[in-house]
């Protein structure tokens, strides 16, 4: 992307059809829009036309995943973490912290957006949030949080406490 | 604000299918046996105001558990949670002044003039300890003195808040924002105002994401979390990390001590010597 193309904004439509309008060098985080623009030759183009429209993202969400991507923009690009170490959930930035103090729901979707765009920074942070919110319960509060159905006969379930055992705090 | 019994005839057919479970969520009463429920549901002022009172709580609890003390935080089991109170009439400094004049018998009980207009209503302005301040304050009033009684409530502004109005004008609305207790309100919420909107659940998520969450736990997490369901421990099973937590050389795999526990705890190895060293080399047979 030339420095002309990144001062260029772009506009997003949601899902129900709310426009926001983006600066480029803000949604470049996403990946499935660059890519997007890539395809379509727009990416040096000076005006990148009608609003892409972003299926399955709520105006809320979208305005979520704008403002995540404005605060990130200029974050160093993040090494690939393929490796199989196991990973660390306690290196969340205090202003993600505060940004995904958001209902489940909220959440949830915040994932789902980041995923369908291609955010890897927000949905690795939002992931995250969610396995944090799991760390420390036990398998009944988990159930609760999330909804899980225990389908565990009694007798499974005490068997798969006792294997489980090691792990309690 | 709209209040319980309200919501009851609005959602729901009879005030007694509002169980207390429903309520107070997690007493760990066997549901089945909750046959006194009427004690509750039928009082006059549930049925008359939507109102609870806490003595018949009281009572209940000791129904169905030998504990002799009850304390109002053990209702609302509020353990580690973040808190929004608003307070009608109190900032932070005057209503803790009130709460320790409360306690120290200081205000006379009958505060039904009191009516006060400030807001406490900013997220986290009230710890636990701070909330324990509350609860005490709630204790004060003793098991019998009927006329303390609370409701619960649902504020349109605040459309997953728990309010507890006492019958001295002033209120509180707690916001419960811990994710746990969030998900257990949201869910009992869900039954009586709307069926499609209130509640989240993990598998709502698609499975790729749901991958990427396990792939963000550790060994212990996901233990427990395999613990939850069937279907969760095949999650598990299948996650990232168990593919490839194992580095197998030529002829050797090595596996750390944590990862071995997993393994074990998945079954798929039989024998664990917890002396060993943290680092362990699991000869290929």
């Amino acid at each position: 992307m030339t420095d002309a193309a990144q001062e260029r904004s772009i506009k997003l439509l949601s899902s129900d059809n709310e426009t926001f309008q983006v600066p480029r060098n803000v949604i470049r985080l996403s990946n499935t829009i660059n890519t997007l623009l890539q395809d379509l030759g727009l990416d040096d183009e000076e005006d990148a036309g009608d609003a892409i429209p972003v299926q399955n993202v709520t105006s809320t969400i979208l305005k979520k995943v704008i403002a995540w991507c404005q605060h990130h923009h200029e974050d160093p690009v993040a090494a690939d973490d393929s490796d199989s170490r196991e990973k660390r959930t306690d290196d969340i930035s205090s202003w993600d912290v505060e940004f995904l103090k958001v209902d489940q729901g909220t959440l949830f979707e915040l994932i789902l957006a980041a995923n369908y765009l291609d955010i890897k920074g927000l949905l690795d942070v939002s992931c995250k949030t969610v396995a944090n919110m799991i760390k420390g319960k036990s398998p009944e509060e988990i159930r609760r949080t999330f909804n899980i159905k225990n389908d565990f006969t009694p007798e499974e379930e005490e068997q798969i406490r006792k294997e489980n055992a090691w792990c309690e705090d | 604000m709209r209040y319980l019994k309200e919501f009851i005839q609005k959602y729901s057919k009879t005030i007694e299918s509002f169980e207390l479970k429903d309520i107070f969520l997690d007493l760990h009463f066997d549901i089945k046996e909750l046959k006194n429920l009427k004690c509750l549901t039928s009082c006059k002022d549930v049925k008359e105001n939507g109102l609870i009172d806490l003595s018949q709580i009281y009572k209940l609890k000791q129904c169905y558990t030998n504990m002799t003390e009850f304390t109002f935080e053990e209702v609302l089991h509020f353990e580690g949670a973040d808190y929004i109170i608003k307070s009608d009439g109190f900032n932070q400094e005057n209503f803790e002044m009130y709460l320790k004049m409360l306690k120290n018998g200081e205000v006379h009980r009958n505060l039904k003039n009191l009516r006060v207009s400030s807001k406490i209503s900013s997220r986290n302005n009230l710890n636990s300890k701070k909330l324990a301040k509350i609860l005490d304050a709630f204790d004060f009033f003793g098991e019998n003195d009927k006329s303390f009684q609370f409701n619960f409530v649902l504020e349109k502004s605040y459309p997953k808040s728990i309010c507890f109005v006492s019958h001295f004008e002033y209120s509180f609305v707690v916001k419960i924002s811990s994710d746990y207790y969030e998900g257990i309100i949201e869910n009992r919420i869900k039954k009586f105002v709307r069926q499609d909107d209130f509640s989240i659940g993990w598998f709502d998520l698609p499975l790729e994401m749901r991958q990427l969450i396990i792939d963000e736990m550790d060994i212990k997490t996901r233990c427990k979390f395999a613990q939850c369901s069937k279907k969760c421990e095949d999650e598990v099973k299948i996650s990232k990390y168990f593919l490839t937590g194992i580095k197998i050389t030529k002829n050797q795999i090595h596996i750390s001590l944590e990862h071995l526990y997993y393994l074990y705890c998945l079954e798929f190895i039989d024998v664990l010597d917890l002396d060993e060293p943290r680092a362990i080399v699991i000869y290929k047979t």
